[in-house]
């Protein structure tokens, strides 16, 4: 099910009104339970057995891990969940690679590859037990005895399939004791909800049909159409995840339950420091914690300890070449800016030119990278980055009247807009501005539905 | 900000919401066909035809009629010609993406409305050959699944959402169109702001070959020179529709091809083509006005393809037109038909 669909609509309106009206929590998990299962059971009911089966195993794991207090169970949990994803993710691609080394050599193996079928949502719903038996091992939580929070805390379908990546301290008080109807809650979810909406329907869908057609046509592209197209995918990419994050945050505030919020306007940022510190910043903080401090963190071997880190976040977005060179070159970005702002404060201003100037170096560095995380293959990507670079450059096609107002639009309001999804400041408006900027995001909305529905950052 | 108040702020908040849905979802029902007319150039067309005070001549075709009649050359020249026809408000409705089907709902619709005299409707491969129809988006197939039914279920009963297509930044910017219909004679705003007459005139190079090549002929129903083409039974039902219609209502009709030039103008005017032509004139009992099938130079036509003409075509074909239209169509007294 999408977030964008009105099965989803309906089926969350069913879900409010079953658990506000429940007079105790335990019939209040049962309902969010139940959502989940027919949230995440209606694109491909064979997925819930995956879920389900990581739910059960994990439940008792962690129960192990906080008796024992043993890094082998730890060990092992990690492992088994690991696996999985590697077998749903990752054999495919290894297989194939495998194959393509030998064949360098001139060997072949008669290997069956096996197909490949990804559960939706596995890379967020596996970080966040992980994430979840560390801390028990760690004792910064004790394993939950309920189960039925336990399984709404993996299976939350407001966040279960594209994130946010929530941590149990965070997510599973919320879940202890039953939470009172809050008008002012309701309200900013709403909002937060329509607007998440817009995001996604109006701009990323709308600009996914030029990205999409702009890489399936590399060779034909003119210099200027290769920017435009590039930009769109910056944009389209952030709408769409911003978009879902949004929606999630939105329909779990309607619930009463808050979730960490996963954009800040990224793409004002005046290094890769600070990109990653507003992007996707639920994923940022998890591999800070559970992959780059372990590593080592600041205290040694810095430079490799990011590098490492970010090749395998590249590597979690999917399984690709292409994806491991932009988590690798993010991870070399990032080592070189260290090497060079040590001892800056990556939250210090310089003056408005100069800020700007990092901003746009930032913005157009960071859409250079997006080249391989778009590009269906290396080859097409080293393509895409010729027509973006190399002379001669061509300026003689048109550009679409709708790619040029949506980039244009973009610009002028992304700023406002994010600065209304971060805190509570919708609610302290008029009531005047509250209902035009509602109406109009409806509208907007609206008018923009079924252009394309499928969220990005499911595959991943 | 006490509970108390916020509650209040709230439940303000969305009553205030939901009765300002409610208001525009009432004027999308009130203003249905203006809503909807604005998700396609040819039914916009339509709509703002239809809310005009008056229209007495109206052309309807494809983008080539579009480009090639311009109305207020038309009103000029009948002006000029006679002094009861001063008034007359000419309205150019055609529209690029013609096709058969388009053209028999815009025309069913044009002749509903009271007062129309004149109608004058392409007659060329455009309009009989391109399948195109667009309203896709509301269409009465049953739903397959869940979401096709929520999703057909909420249209049926909001107007809001079966039109929201409408309410795109594109389609919501042609709203003026239909604001002040009134003052639109269908002409694109730019193109009226580059043409006039004066300039028509002075920088037009017509040489004696030229005029000779712009010379226009009539095709009268002819029933000894009926040849039985067979195809487009489709498109000959259509016409025939229209034409019925049009007696009834006591609108004269006629056909019209638009001036072409070089390969285009070879095929459509091949034997076969004439042929045919023929056959939609005795179908229809309307006269069909066409170009002499010269060859007309390419200065007189947009360089992207030789089927469009250009402001200097355009003011040309017009006002050639306009003879013809005035000497065989409204001086022709007709029958129970709708007087000037």
């Amino acid at each position: 099910m999408l977030f964008n669909s009105a099965t989803f609509v309906f089926l969350h309106l069913f879900i409010f009104a079953a658990y506000w009206l429940s007079p105790k929590q335990s019939w209040r998990l049962f309902f969010l339970a139940i959502g989940s299962i027919v949230f995440y059971g209606w694109f491909y009911w064979p997925g819930l057995f995956i879920i389900g089966g990581s739910i059960l195993v994990n439940y008792f794991l962690a129960i192990k891990i906080d008796q024992s207090r043993s890094k082998q169970w730890l060990t092992i949990a990690v492992v088994i969940n690991l696996l999985v994803l590697v077998y749903f993710k990752y054999v495919e691609f290894l297989a194939r690679s495998f194959l393509q080394v030998l064949a360098t050599f001139g060997l072949s193996v008669d290997m069956p590859v096996p197909p490949q079928w990804l559960p939706l949502g596995i890379s967020f719903f596996t970080f966040q037990i992980v994430a979840y038996l560390v801390d028990v091992y760690k004792q910064k939580i004790h394993a939950e005895k309920n189960f039925l929070i336990f399984s709404v805390f993996v299976g939350f379908y407001g966040q279960l399939i594209a994130g946010p990546i929530v941590r149990s301290h965070e997510f599973m008080p919320q879940l202890l004791s039953k939470r009172e109807f809050r008008f002012d809650q309701l309200q900013l979810g709403f909002f937060f909800f329509i607007t998440g909406l817009m995001l996604k329907v109006t701009v990323a869908d709308t600009l996914a049909q030029f990205v999409d057609h702009g890489f399936d046509h590399i060779d034909k592209l003119q210099t200027h159409m290769a920017w435009l197209t590039i930009y769109a995918f910056a944009i389209q990419i952030l709408c769409d995840f911003w978009g879902y994050s949004t929606i999630a945050v939105g329909s779990a505030l309607m619930l009463g339950i808050k979730l960490p919020i996963n954009f800040n306007s990224p793409y004002s940022s005046r290094s890769l420091r600070e990109f990653w510190r507003r992007w996707h910043i639920t994923l940022s903080t998890w591999l800070r914690d559970y992959l780059y401090i372990p590593l080592g963190g600041n205290r040694k071997n810095t430079q490799t300890n990011l590098i490492a880190t970010m090749t395998l976040g590249g590597l979690w977005h999917g399984a690709s070449w292409n994806f491991i060179i932009w988590g690798l070159l993010h991870g070399v970005w990032l080592a070189t800016e260290r090497v060079f702002t040590k001892h800056q404060d990556v939250d210090s201003t310089g003056t408005f030119w100069s800020d700007l100037v990092k901003k746009l170096l930032v913005f157009h560095g960071v859409c250079l990278l997006w080249v391989f995380f778009r590009a269906q293959s290396f080859s097409d990507a080293v393509l895409f980055l010729r027509q973006l670079l190399v002379p001669p450059y061509e300026f003689s096609s048109s550009v679409p009247a709708t790619l040029s107002t949506l980039i244009i639009i973009f610009v002028i309001f992304q700023k406002r807009v994010a600065s209304y999804l971060i805190d509570d400041k919708f609610l302290r408006f008029s009531l005047a501005k509250q209902v035009a900027l509602s109406l109009l995001i409806l509208l907007v909305t609206l008018s923009y539905a079924q252009a394309r529905l499928d969220f990005i950052y499911f595959v991943f | 900000m006490s509970i108390q108040v916020l509650k209040h702020k709230t439940i303000a908040f969305f009553v205030v919401l939901a009765i300002t849905i409610a208001s525009v979802e009432l004027l999308t029902r009130l203003n249905e066909a203006s809503v909807f007319s604005l998700q396609e150039n040819i039914l916009l067309k339509l709509q703002m035809f239809r809310l005009q005070d008056k229209t007495d001549i109206l052309f309807i075709g494809s983008s080539r009629a579009q480009d090639g009649i311009e109305p207020e050359v038309i009103q000029h020249e009948l002006a000029q010609q006679h002094s009861q026809w001063k008034n007359i408000k000419v309205f150019n409705g055609a529209s690029p993406g013609a096709s058969l089907k388009r053209l028999a709902y815009v025309a069913d619709k044009a002749l509903d409305k009271p007062g129309l005299k004149v109608l004058g409707i392409e007659l060329s491969d455009p309009q009989l050959v391109n399948r195109n129809w667009n309203p896709s988006f509301y269409s009465e197939e049953p739903a397959t699944n869940v979401e096709d039914f929520l999703q057909k279920t909420l249209a049926k009963y909001s107007y809001l959402v079966r039109y929201r297509k409408s309410f795109r930044v594109n389609n919501l910017l042609q709203s003026p169109l239909l604001i002040f219909a009134n003052y639109s004679d269908g002409t694109e705003w730019f193109r009226r702001g580059l043409i006039t007459q004066s300039w028509a005139d002075s920088e037009t190079p017509m040489d004696e070959s030229d005029r000779r090549h712009w010379r226009l002929h009539i095709v009268k129903a002819d029933a000894s020179q009926s040849i039985g083409v067979v195809e487009n039974s489709d498109a000959q039902e259509v016409y025939e529709a229209i034409a019925e219609k049009a007696r009834q209502r006591g609108v004269r009709l006629f056909l019209f091809v638009p001036p072409l030039t070089g390969a285009v103008m070879q095929r459509e005017c091949s034997a076969h083509h004439l042929a045919s032509y023929q056959q939609f004139v005795n179908l229809t009992q309307a006269p069909l006005i066409m170009h002499a099938c010269e060859n007309l130079r390419a200065v007189f036509f947009y360089p992207r393809n030789r089927s469009h003409l250009n402001k200097i075509g355009r003011t040309i074909w017009s006002r050639n037109l306009t003879q013809i239209l005035a000497q065989e169509i409204l001086l022709t007294p007709v029958e129970q038909s709708n007087a000037f």
